[in-house]
C-alpha cells in the first residue's frame, strides 16, 4: 500500500521567491493572497513557507536556495523565470542537477526567449505545454502573466494537465508523484523484455496532455497516446511532437493492428466511460497486446466525493477484475495489484493491476 | 473523531470499495505467499532427490570401482573423473 506525504496538497497558498528584486515587483503585482519571499529573509522562513505552498514562482532562480529544499518540498508545482539571453550552456551548469533535472510535466519554465526555451526542451525532455511564453523581462508583468496561466490551471475542469477531476497543479503534481513511484518499478519490468526485441511499443489509453510519455526513453521506446477527446490528442501532440497521438472514435475501436504493443496502459480513464464502453475499451486492449505483453491499469475503485461530483462510472476492483476476464475470456494472468493512498485523502482510493496476456502470437 | 467520541461513517458506500480494494490486495499478496511458499517446497522436494540421486550414484561407482573390471573402466578419463568427484580418490 503506497502513501506519501500531504502536505501540499491541504489548504495553503502560491509563494513567489523575488529574490534581490524585491524593490523592482510593485506591490500590485503580488496578489494579498501570496506569500513573499526575498533574499535577506529566504533561509529563515523557507520551511514554513514551503510547507504551505500550492505553487512557487522563481522570479529570480539565481539566488535561491534550491540545495536547501526537503525532499518533499519538490511536489510543489515550480515556475522557473529565466532571463532572454542566457546561454543555455551557463543555465545547465548553474541549474542542471541541482533544479532543471527535478522538474516535470507539472512545472513551468517562464521565458521570452524561444530559442532558449527550445533547448532547454530538447535538453531535459520536457512538454511543450510547460513554457509559458512572455514579451518582455518586466517581472510585474511576468508576475502576471503567470498568475493568469495558474488561474486557468487551476479552476478550468478540462486544463490540459488535469490528472482526473481537478483540484489544482499542486494536487495533481502530488497525486502524479505518487502514480510515478508505483508505476515504475512495473514499466522497468516491461522495458526487461522489451530490451530483448528492439523498441518497446507502449500504448496509453486515455492519455490526456500525454505526462506518461515522459516516463519512456525516446530511444528505446515507440510511445503512442490515445484519447477519446481530441483537442486533448491535439494538445499531447504540441506537447511532445515526436511522440505518436491519436484520438479515439466514439465507438471506442482503436485504430492498430491485433497484437501490436509490448505495454498496454490506462492511468485514471476508465471511470469515464459507461460499462459497456468499458468492455469495449478493455477487448481492444486485450487484443492490441502482444501474448506475454502487459496490461496495466492505474485507476480509482473508490467513490469519494470529488468523484461523486462529476457523475462518472465508477465500479469497485472486484467488478473491473470480473470485466476483464469476461471481455478477455480469462486470457490474462494477474501478474501485480497494489493500492494507492493519494495526497489528502483518507483513503485508498487507487488500484494499480499488472496482467500479462496469455496466448501463442498469431505472426512471428 | 467526532466530538461525541464515536466514529460515524460518512460514506458507507466509500469505504465499502476501500474494504473491497484492500481485501484484493491482500488476496493478491496471500496468493503471491503460498505460491513462493509452494516454489520453496518444489525447490526442497528437488534438492531431496538430487541427493538421493547422488547417493545411487556414488553407490554404482563404488561398486564399479571395486570390481574386476575396474582397470577396464579406469582407461576412460570420463570415469576417473567422477571417481575423483564423488568417490574422493586421489586417482
Amino acid at each position: 500500500m503506497a502513501n506519501t506525504s500531504t502536505h501540499a496538497s491541504t489548504g495553503g497558498h502560491p509563494v513567489i521567491y523575488v529574490g534581490r528584486f524585491v524593490n523592482e515587483v510593485a506591490d500590485a503585482a503580488l496578489s494579498n493572497a501570496c506569500s513573499v519571499l526575498n533574499e535577506r529573509d529566504v533561509v529563515p522562513r523557507l520551511v514554513t513557507v514551503l510547507n504551505r505552498a500550492t505553487v512557487v514562482i522563481f522570479l529570480d532562480p539565481f539566488s535561491f536556495p534550491f540545495d536547501a529544499m526537503a525532499d518533499e518540498h519538490w511536489i510543489i508545482p515550480m515556475v522557473v523565470v529565466l532571463p532572454s539571453g542566457s546561454e543555455v550552456e551557463s543555465l545547465a551548469t548553474t541549474f542542471g542537477s541541482v533544479l532543471f533535472e527535478r522538474l516535470g510535466f507539472f512545472d513551468y519554465i517562464v521565458t521570452s526567449d524561444y530559442s532558449l526555451w527550445e533547448k532547454l526542451r530538447l535538453k531535459y525532455g520536457w512538454a511543450e505545454g510547460q513554457h509559458i511564453p512572455v514579451l518582455s523581462d518586466d517581472l510585474n508583468e511576468i508576475t502576471a502573466t503567470v498568475c493568469a496561466v495558474l488561474e486557468v490551471e487551476s479552476t478550468s475542469p478540462h486544463a490540459p494537465k488535469t490528472v482526473g477531476i481537478n483540484r489544482g497543479p499542486c494536487f495533481g503534481k502530488a497525486l502524479h508523484s505518487v502514480q510515478v513511484a508505483a508505476l515504475k518499478p512495473r514499466f522497468a519490468a516491461a522495458r526487461e523484455k522489451g530490451d530483448s526485441k528492439g523498441p518497446l511499443d507502449v500504448l496509453n489509453v486515455g492519455t490526456g496532455g500525454g505526462r506518461w510519455a515522459l516516463s519512456f526513453d525516446l530511444g528505446k521506446t515507440h510511445f503512442v497516446g490515445l484519447d477519446v477527446r481530441q483537442d486533448l490528442a491535439r494538445t499531447a501532440r504540441v506537447n511532445f511532437p515526436d511522440r505518436h497521438f491519436d484520438s479515439l472514435d466514439s465507438d471506442l475501436l482503436f485504430p492498430y493492428n491485433s497484437e501490436s504493443f509490448d505495454l498496454v496502459l490506462s492511468v485514471a480513464a476508465m471511470y469515464h466511460v459507461s460499462a459497456p464502453g468499458k468492455r469495449t475499451l478493455l477487448s481492444e486492449m486485450w487484443r492490441v497486446a502482444r501474448p506475454g505483453g502487459r496490461l496495466l491499469f492505474l485507476e480509482d475503485f473508490v467513490f469519494t466525493r470529488q468523484l461523486g461530483k462529476q457523475g462518472v462510472y465508477l465500479i469497485s476492483i472486484t467488478e473491473f477484475v470480473d470485466l476483464i476476464l469476461n471481455a478477455t475470456a480469462g486470457q490474462v494472468v494477474l501478474e501485480y495489484v497494489e493500492s494507492l493512498r493519494y495526497p489528502g485523502e483518507d483513503l485508498h482510493t487507487g488500484g494499480l493491476i499488472s496482467l500479462l496476456k496469455l496466448g501463442v502470437p498469431r505472426t512471428y | 473523531m467526532p466530538n461525541d467520541d464515536f466514529y460515524t461513517p460518512t460514506d458507507i458506500d466509500a469505504l465499502r470499495m476501500e474494504n473491497e480494494l484492500l481485501a484484493f490486495e491482500v488476496r493478491f499478496l496471500k496468493a503471491q505467499l503460498a505460491e513462493s511458499e509452494r516454489l520453496k517446497e518444489q525447490l526442497a522436494e528437488t534438492q531431496r532427490s538430487l541427493e538421493e540421486t547422488e547417493g545411487h550414484l556414488v553407490l554404482l561407482l563404488s561398486h564399479t570401482a571395486n570390481s574386476p573390471f575396474r582397470w577396464f573402466f579406469r582407461l576412460r578419463s570420463s570415469f576417473r573423473t567422477l571417481e575423483r568427484k564423488y568417490l574422493n580418490t586421489g586417482g
